[in-house]
Protein backbone atom coordinates (compact mmCIF):
# COMPACT_ATOMS: atom_id res chain seq x y z
CA UNK A 1 0.00 0.00 0.00
CA UNK A 2 1.29 3.60 -1.06
CA UNK A 3 3.02 5.50 1.87
CA UNK A 4 0.29 8.26 2.88
CA UNK A 5 2.15 11.93 2.92
CA UNK A 6 -0.57 13.84 2.85
CA UNK A 7 -0.54 15.34 6.26
CA UNK A 8 3.88 15.36 6.24
CA UNK A 9 4.27 18.81 5.15
CA UNK A 10 5.03 21.20 7.92
CA UNK A 11 4.54 18.28 10.85
CA UNK A 12 6.64 19.84 14.19
CA UNK A 13 8.49 17.66 16.40
CA UNK A 14 8.99 18.04 19.69
CA UNK A 15 12.29 20.22 20.67
CA UNK A 16 15.42 18.47 22.32
CA UNK A 17 18.74 19.95 24.01
CA UNK A 18 21.82 19.31 23.82
CA UNK A 19 24.80 20.55 25.63
CA UNK A 20 28.35 20.24 23.11
CA UNK A 21 31.38 19.08 25.08
CA UNK A 22 34.93 19.25 23.97
CA UNK A 23 35.20 15.42 23.98
CA UNK A 24 32.30 14.56 21.72
CA UNK A 25 33.39 17.57 19.03
CA UNK A 26 37.31 15.93 19.56
CA UNK A 27 36.42 12.41 19.34
CA UNK A 28 33.82 13.88 15.83
CA UNK A 29 36.90 15.99 14.90
CA UNK A 30 39.61 13.33 14.71
CA UNK A 31 36.80 10.98 12.57
CA UNK A 32 36.35 12.90 10.42
CA UNK A 33 40.18 13.89 9.87
CA UNK A 34 39.64 17.39 10.80
CA UNK A 35 42.78 19.26 11.02
CA UNK A 36 41.29 22.91 11.53
CA UNK A 37 40.78 24.87 14.53
CA UNK A 38 36.93 24.81 15.48
CA UNK A 39 34.37 22.32 15.41
CA UNK A 40 33.85 20.04 12.19
CA UNK A 41 30.90 21.76 10.15
CA UNK A 42 29.22 18.34 10.45
CA UNK A 43 29.32 18.06 13.78
CA UNK A 44 24.87 18.59 14.12
CA UNK A 45 24.12 15.64 12.89
CA UNK A 46 26.00 13.94 16.28
CA UNK A 47 23.55 16.38 17.70
CA UNK A 48 20.87 15.02 16.10
CA UNK A 49 21.48 11.55 16.66
CA UNK A 50 21.69 12.41 20.52
CA UNK A 51 18.34 13.23 20.47
CA UNK A 52 14.94 11.45 20.88
CA UNK A 53 14.35 11.81 17.23
CA UNK A 54 15.61 10.05 14.39
CA UNK A 55 13.36 6.65 14.70
CA UNK A 56 10.09 8.69 16.62
CA UNK A 57 10.21 11.09 13.71
CA UNK A 58 9.60 8.22 11.09
CA UNK A 59 7.47 6.65 13.31
CA UNK A 60 5.01 10.26 13.83
CA UNK A 61 5.10 10.08 9.72
CA UNK A 62 4.38 6.65 9.48
CA UNK A 63 7.67 5.82 6.99
CA UNK A 64 8.78 1.79 7.16
CA UNK A 65 13.02 2.51 8.62
CA UNK A 66 13.78 -0.25 6.13
CA UNK A 67 12.55 1.68 3.14
CA UNK A 68 14.86 4.88 4.13
CA UNK A 69 17.93 6.30 2.60
CA UNK A 70 19.86 8.97 3.22
CA UNK A 71 19.39 11.32 0.20
CA UNK A 72 20.30 14.98 1.18
CA UNK A 73 22.21 16.85 4.00
CA UNK A 74 23.38 20.49 4.20
CA UNK A 75 24.24 22.81 7.29
CA UNK A 76 24.05 26.81 7.04
CA UNK A 77 25.94 28.16 10.10
CA UNK A 78 25.42 32.01 11.54
CA UNK A 79 27.62 31.31 14.03
CA UNK A 80 30.25 28.99 15.42
CA UNK A 81 29.63 25.98 17.31
CA UNK A 82 32.02 25.98 20.37
CA UNK A 83 32.34 23.51 23.66
CA UNK A 84 29.63 24.14 26.31
CA UNK A 85 26.87 25.30 24.04
CA UNK A 86 23.21 24.20 24.98
CA UNK A 87 21.65 23.83 21.89
CA UNK A 88 17.99 23.45 21.17
CA UNK A 89 17.01 21.82 18.24
CA UNK A 90 13.52 22.60 16.74
CA UNK A 91 12.79 20.20 13.98
CA UNK A 92 9.75 20.38 11.23
CA UNK A 93 9.60 18.42 7.65
CA UNK A 94 10.20 21.23 5.43
CA UNK A 95 9.37 19.52 2.17
CA UNK A 96 8.01 16.73 0.81
CA UNK A 97 8.04 15.61 -2.98
CA UNK A 98 7.37 12.67 -5.03
CA UNK A 99 9.57 11.26 -8.22
CA UNK A 100 7.77 10.91 -11.68
CA UNK A 101 7.37 7.76 -11.35
CA UNK A 102 5.91 7.83 -7.93
CA UNK A 103 8.14 4.86 -7.07
CA UNK A 104 10.34 7.24 -4.52
CA UNK A 105 9.28 10.24 -1.71
CA UNK A 106 11.67 12.24 -0.71
CA UNK A 107 11.10 14.32 2.53
CA UNK A 108 13.26 17.04 3.87
CA UNK A 109 13.89 17.49 7.86
CA UNK A 110 14.51 20.80 9.00
CA UNK A 111 16.38 21.27 12.28
CA UNK A 112 17.42 24.23 13.23
CA UNK A 113 20.16 24.75 16.40
CA UNK A 114 19.57 27.31 18.92
CA UNK A 115 21.69 28.54 21.48
CA UNK A 116 19.49 31.16 23.99
CA UNK A 117 17.13 32.24 21.54
CA UNK A 118 20.00 32.82 18.89
CA UNK A 119 19.91 30.62 15.71
CA UNK A 120 23.42 28.81 15.32
CA UNK A 121 23.24 26.45 12.82
CA UNK A 122 20.37 25.41 10.14
CA UNK A 123 20.64 21.75 9.36
CA UNK A 124 18.56 19.97 6.62
CA UNK A 125 18.02 15.70 6.55
CA UNK A 126 16.80 14.95 3.21
CA UNK A 127 15.68 11.12 3.11
CA UNK A 128 14.30 8.94 0.08
CA UNK A 129 11.63 6.44 0.91
CA UNK A 130 10.87 3.64 -1.24
CA UNK A 131 7.13 3.63 -2.05
CA UNK B 1 33.34 35.95 -11.65
CA UNK B 2 36.48 33.71 -11.46
CA UNK B 3 36.96 30.09 -12.21
CA UNK B 4 39.50 27.35 -12.07
CA UNK B 5 39.74 24.32 -13.82
CA UNK B 6 39.11 21.02 -12.01
CA UNK B 7 41.26 19.38 -9.31
CA UNK B 8 41.34 16.34 -7.66
CA UNK B 9 43.00 14.96 -4.37
CA UNK B 10 42.28 11.99 -2.94
CA UNK B 11 40.22 11.06 0.39
CA UNK B 12 40.93 8.95 3.36
CA UNK B 13 39.80 5.80 2.43
CA UNK B 14 36.89 4.69 5.00
CA UNK B 15 38.53 1.76 6.42
CA UNK B 16 36.71 -0.20 8.72
CA UNK B 17 38.12 1.25 11.77
CA UNK B 18 37.62 4.79 10.96
CA UNK B 19 33.97 3.65 10.03
CA UNK B 20 33.85 2.04 13.98
CA UNK B 21 35.29 5.18 14.99
CA UNK B 22 32.66 7.73 13.01
CA UNK B 23 29.97 5.66 14.56
CA UNK B 24 30.87 5.73 18.14
CA UNK B 25 31.98 9.53 17.23
CA UNK B 26 28.68 10.24 15.84
CA UNK B 27 26.33 7.92 17.55
CA UNK B 28 25.11 6.32 14.36
CA UNK B 29 25.41 2.90 15.30
CA UNK B 30 23.11 1.51 11.85
CA UNK B 31 24.12 -1.93 11.81
CA UNK B 32 24.52 -1.67 7.95
CA UNK B 33 27.45 0.40 8.99
CA UNK B 34 29.15 -2.29 11.45
CA UNK B 35 27.67 -6.24 10.89
CA UNK B 36 28.94 -7.28 7.35
CA UNK B 37 26.16 -10.12 8.09
CA UNK B 38 23.63 -7.35 8.30
CA UNK B 39 24.98 -5.78 5.52
CA UNK B 40 24.97 -8.40 3.12
CA UNK B 41 21.24 -9.15 4.22
CA UNK B 42 20.56 -6.07 2.91
CA UNK B 43 22.60 -6.49 -0.56
CA UNK B 44 25.80 -5.09 -0.22
CA UNK B 45 28.74 -7.08 -0.48
CA UNK B 46 30.32 -6.10 3.02
CA UNK B 47 29.62 -2.66 5.42
CA UNK B 48 28.85 0.73 4.11
CA UNK B 49 29.82 3.93 5.15
CA UNK B 50 28.07 6.32 6.79
CA UNK B 51 27.56 9.34 3.72
CA UNK B 52 27.84 11.56 6.70
CA UNK B 53 31.37 9.81 7.50
CA UNK B 54 32.21 10.72 3.93
CA UNK B 55 30.74 14.25 3.34
CA UNK B 56 32.87 14.84 6.74
CA UNK B 57 35.89 13.48 5.29
CA UNK B 58 34.92 15.36 1.98
CA UNK B 59 34.87 19.02 3.86
CA UNK B 60 38.37 18.56 6.16
CA UNK B 61 39.75 18.04 2.38
CA UNK B 62 38.36 20.09 0.98
CA UNK B 63 39.19 23.14 3.33
CA UNK B 64 42.59 21.75 3.54
CA UNK B 65 42.99 22.35 -0.16
CA UNK B 66 41.48 25.43 -0.22
CA UNK B 67 42.93 26.61 3.09
CA UNK B 68 39.45 28.06 4.20
CA UNK B 69 38.58 27.88 7.79
CA UNK B 70 35.29 27.14 8.02
CA UNK B 71 32.72 27.03 5.53
CA UNK B 72 29.86 29.06 6.51
CA UNK B 73 27.39 26.39 4.06
CA UNK B 74 27.70 22.99 2.80
CA UNK B 75 25.18 20.52 1.13
CA UNK B 76 25.28 17.42 -0.41
CA UNK B 77 23.22 14.53 -2.30
CA UNK B 78 23.92 11.23 -1.63
CA UNK B 79 24.19 9.71 -4.91
CA UNK B 80 25.35 6.05 -4.00
CA UNK B 81 26.56 4.00 -1.02
CA UNK B 82 30.23 3.39 -0.40
CA UNK B 83 31.41 0.21 0.59
CA UNK B 84 34.40 -0.10 3.07
CA UNK B 85 37.80 0.32 2.20
CA UNK B 86 36.63 2.00 -1.19
CA UNK B 87 39.32 3.87 -2.46
CA UNK B 88 38.11 7.57 -2.88
CA UNK B 89 38.99 11.00 -4.47
CA UNK B 90 37.43 14.08 -4.48
CA UNK B 91 37.11 15.96 -7.88
CA UNK B 92 36.47 20.06 -7.57
CA UNK B 93 36.06 23.60 -8.82
CA UNK B 94 36.19 27.08 -6.99
CA UNK B 95 34.56 29.33 -8.13
CA UNK B 96 35.40 32.96 -5.81
CA UNK B 97 33.74 31.87 -2.62
CA UNK B 98 32.55 28.71 -2.79
CA UNK B 99 33.51 25.52 -4.64
CA UNK B 100 31.94 22.68 -6.24
CA UNK B 101 32.57 18.83 -5.54
CA UNK B 102 32.16 15.59 -6.51
CA UNK B 103 33.28 12.34 -4.39
CA UNK B 104 33.83 9.58 -6.68
CA UNK B 105 35.16 6.30 -6.16
CA UNK B 106 38.29 4.65 -8.58
CA UNK B 107 35.93 3.78 -11.11
CA UNK B 108 34.78 7.62 -11.35
CA UNK B 109 31.28 6.38 -9.96
CA UNK B 110 30.39 9.49 -8.26
CA UNK B 111 29.17 8.86 -4.62
CA UNK B 112 28.62 12.39 -3.62
CA UNK B 113 28.01 15.83 -5.24
CA UNK B 114 28.37 18.69 -3.40
CA UNK B 115 28.68 22.84 -3.01
CA UNK B 116 29.75 24.63 0.20
CA UNK B 117 30.76 28.56 0.47
CA UNK B 118 34.22 29.32 2.07
CA UNK B 119 32.78 32.38 3.61
CA UNK B 120 33.14 32.25 7.52
CA UNK B 121 30.35 32.90 9.78
CA UNK B 122 30.41 35.09 12.90
CA UNK B 123 32.52 34.34 15.70
CA UNK B 124 29.95 32.60 18.95
CA UNK B 125 28.87 35.49 21.52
Amino acid sequence: MPIDTSTWLDTQFPDFTVETTEVMINDFAEAVGHQHTGTPETFPIRLYMDGPQGLQQLQTLGIPVHKVLHAEQGFHYHQAIIAGMQLTAKTRVGNVSHSASGKMIFVTFNIDFYCHNDLVVEMIFGLAVRN
Amino acid sequence: MSTSSTSVIELTTPSRDRIRAYAQASNDLNPLHLDAKIAQAAGFKDVIAHGMLIMGLAISALKQATNANILQTSHVQFKAPVLVDTPLFITYQKHDDRVEFNVVDDHDEIKISGTASLQQPANPH
